[in-house]
């Protein structure tokens, strides 16, 4: 078993109100992350249901228990932290014992546990070590097998990732994924690395601000951002977001983008918002070059032009400074202030509230 | 276009394991170099030694068909910028980025409006009247690079001038660099360590490791067709995938990979007919697809996980002992330790020794 339950749940520090009512449900043998900026309530919450900070207000469940008064050690929860918290006086192999002896497991089956959890977590060579003695990776790893190594509900990790090098996290990264799987653990996982939430969840849940901005499948908050904060947020180059005024003239719609009059039939959007002014939110990938004087494309400038291997970013000044980014392949050069079109695809453009900073539906 | 900057045939020579070590480049007038490598490279060290804040131990540097070696920094006409900023703490951000025109003695108009030309370029116009410790890291780093372009020089040389800059802002100054450059119109030399930022900026790369030039060539064939493995993984992000094979032969354009548990072979490969012990194949996460049956020019492995990034997955995948990673479209699909194959482009794979890492197209006979 290994859900998680939380109803209406508040963090509060004196005046202030870190987390602000969230509700939110975790399954059995789910990957969820709590992705968002320092400050946005992540590490409050997940503090909350480890037991490491008292819930101010509402309620929170593990397994359908009711935890709010229960000592961390009852809630049948298991933690790794961004410090890696190892005892630096224990090798690694009592370190990751550790659990395992305050449980009063019998030796055998520790000393085959430890090499087991070890041997999948790539650290087998470090048994006798100390701490000091291993790289920022290896001491995660042990962190990691230390909270892996005994059973729990749910599986707590918090940005576990974030004071490892590049090469290092991309390799945990898959490894941790890999093992949630594989031992079909159920794990909460917090971090600010919208590329890490993205590549290992099932689902995520955005926060700002103390609140849950959108709960959903790494596909979902790619492609339907909720509001500007999810858009802007996830995804690298950021979303384009483009202010746009509407204008009806001889009953056709058209959209004012930096000064330019676009008719939307050309354009291929099927539907437009019912707004005179509104944001216009599109990927640069889901933004194509396309040849000058095309029925629909939007005229600019080439402001920069990267080409980075695999393929080009290129900023176009769409008039007084308006940039919007695309991500194009690799291959023509392109040069400085030259002249572009550029189409959107229709089915990627999203339109954005400029009051509420909602998504608008149709 | 004529040869503006050589440097031949730099020694220099410190503590045993630094410096750098029979360095010979050189730049055209007007044009952009990057110098790449990781740290310890020695990219740093030939930076200095181009300034004159380091005498070379043997070699020569020429500009302008005159050998500067001998000359002070103060002669040699370049402007520099460091990685460390070097501002003046008791001067507000105008007068750190006026100091090299007060010290050549310009009228005050002249210098008021130079310093805010180059402060708009830079994006630090704004901050003018305050004083260091009152801006940012990205802030201070700016000034810098501001006091170097500022003046009028032959040759400006930048010491990692966005390395401590936050993630989102260097990507953007990293665009601005070119538009910098054209503007100015001046010869660059600039090290880094981020491959995007060779990739992106230079006319002409130089990737260093160990004090020593291990490559030199336009940022396509740097990536594109690297010397040996050093260049391989240093360049790219997921670096360039190498598989070891016990045995490799080509034959008329047939690659046959022999490793331990499987065979596989590659048609229409550019090799010329060769046998060698002890290969790695090298592809890039981008250039091959993963197949769910054994088929011409594919590999065999399993998956060992995968993850969805934005519009696409990364599928890392087990062949042997080794772990490659393969970027798809979102609609590929296969579960954890399904067995898939990877089909190889033979276009854009390479091959390279185990030992000594060099690409063996590139190998002398």
């Amino acid at each position: 078993m290994g859900q998680v339950k939380l109803d209406k749940v508040w963090k509060l520090y004196g005046n202030f109100e870190a987390v602000k009512g969230i509700s939110l449900e975790i399954h059995d043998g789910e990957f969820v992350s709590l992705l968002g900026p320092s400050g946005c309530g992540k590490t409050s919450t997940l503090r909350m249901v480890a037991g490491l900070e008292e819930i101010s207000r509402g309620e929170a469940y593990i397994d359908g228990v009711l935890i709010n008064n229960l000592d961390p050690g009852n809630r049948h929860v298991a933690m790794a932290y961004e410090s890696y918290a190892l005892y630096p006086h224990l090798n690694v192999f009592e370190n990751i014992a550790y659990p395992l002896r305050v449980r009063k497991v019998p030796n055998a089956e520790i000393k085959s546990r430890v090499e087991e959890i070890c041997d999948s977590l790539g650290i087998s060579q470090y048994l006798t070590d100390f701490p000091s003695a291993l790289s920022g990776g290896a001491q995660q790893r042990t962190g990691l097998a230390r909270a892996l190594i005994r059973p729990a509900s749910v599986y707590l990790l918090d940005e576990v990732l974030s004071h490892l090098d590049a090469t290092e996290r991309t390799m945990l990264r898959a490894e941790i994924r890999r093992i949630q799987k594989l031992m079909d653990l159920t794990a909460l996982f917090v971090t600010h690395d919208q590329l890490e939430a993205l590549a290992m969840s099932d689902r995520i849940i955005v926060m700002n601000d103390g609140e849950i901005q959108q709960i959903g499948t790494p596909e979902e908050i790619y492609d339907t951002p909720a509001n500007l904060f999810v858009a802007e947020f996830v995804g690298e180059p950021p979303m384009n977001i483009i202010r746009i005024q509407r204008k009806t003239e001889d009953r056709k719609n058209y959209l004012i983008v930096a000064g330019q009059k676009l008719d939307t039939a050309k354009l291929g959007l099927q539907w437009i918002p019912d707004l005179d002014n509104f944001f216009l939110g599109i990927r640069p990938k889901n933004i194509n070059r396309s040849n000058n004087g095309i029925d629909g494309g939007i005229s600019g400038q080439v402001h920069t032009y990267e080409m980075l291997g695999d393929h080009t970013l290129c900023s176009i000044d769409l008039g007084n400074n308006d940039l919007v980014f695309l991500i194009d392949t690799f291959d023509t050069q392109l040069d400085l202030d030259q002249p572009i079109t550029i189409s959107l695809t229709p089915e990627n453009v999203l339109f954005y509230d400029m009051n509420s900073s909602e998504l608008l539906h149709r | 276009m004529s040869e503006y900057l050589e440097i031949r045939n730099i020694t220099k020579e410190y503590t045993p394991g630094k410096g750098i070590n029979d360095v010979s480049f050189s730049c055209t007038e007007g044009s952009f170099t990057v110098i790449l490598g990781p740290s310890g490279a020695g990219k740093t060290t030939t930076l200095s030694v181009l300034a004159g804040f380091l005498q070379t131990t043997s070699g020569d540097i020429v500009m302008n068909g005159h050998s500067i070696r001998n000359l002070k920094t103060r002669e040699r006409n370049v402007s520099m910028a460091f990685e460390d900023y070097a501002l003046y703490p008791t001067h507000s951000i105008f007068e750190n980025i006026a100091s090299p025109l007060r010290a050549r003695k310009m009228d005050n108009e002249t210098i008021s409006k130079k310093v805010k030309a180059i402060a708009q370029l830079v994006g630090i116009d704004e901050h003018l009247e305050k004083f260091p410790s009152q801006v940012s890291g990205g802030q201070k780093q700016r000034t810098g690079l501001a006091r170097c372009l500022v003046r009028d020089a032959d040759v400006y040389l930048l010491d990692e001038p966005i390395a401590h800059l936050d993630a989102k802002l260097r990507h953007r100054m990293r665009g601005e660099f070119k538009r910098i450059h054209k503007e100015l119109g001046k010869t660059m030399v600039y090290v880094s360590h981020d491959y995007r930022e060779a990739l992106a900026l230079a006319d002409m790369v130089i990737v260093m490791n160990k004090g020593s030039i291990v490559q030199i060539g336009p940022p396509e064939e740097v990536f594109s067709q690297p010397k040996n493995t050093f260049v391989a993984t240093l360049l790219g992000d997921p670096p360039m995938n190498l598989v070891q094979f016990d045995h490799i032969t080509v034959k008329n354009g047939t690659l046959s990979l022999i490793g331990k548990d499987f065979e596989s072979s590659v048609k229409g490969c550019r090799f010329p007919d060769m046998k060698a012990d002890g290969v790695s194949l090298g592809f890039r996460d981008f250039t091959v697809e993963l197949v769910a049956k054994a088929g011409k020019n594919t590999i065999p492995g399993s998956v060992y996980v995968f993850e969805p990034i934005e519009d696409q997955i990364i599928f890392t995948i087990s062949i042997a002992e080794n772990r490659v990673r393969v970027r798809t479209p979102r609609n590929i699909k296969f579960d954890l330790n399904e067995e898939v194959h990877i089909k190889l482009n033979p276009e854009t794979i390479h091959l390279f020794d185990n030992r000594s890492g060099d690409n063996l197209e590139y190998r002398e006979e």
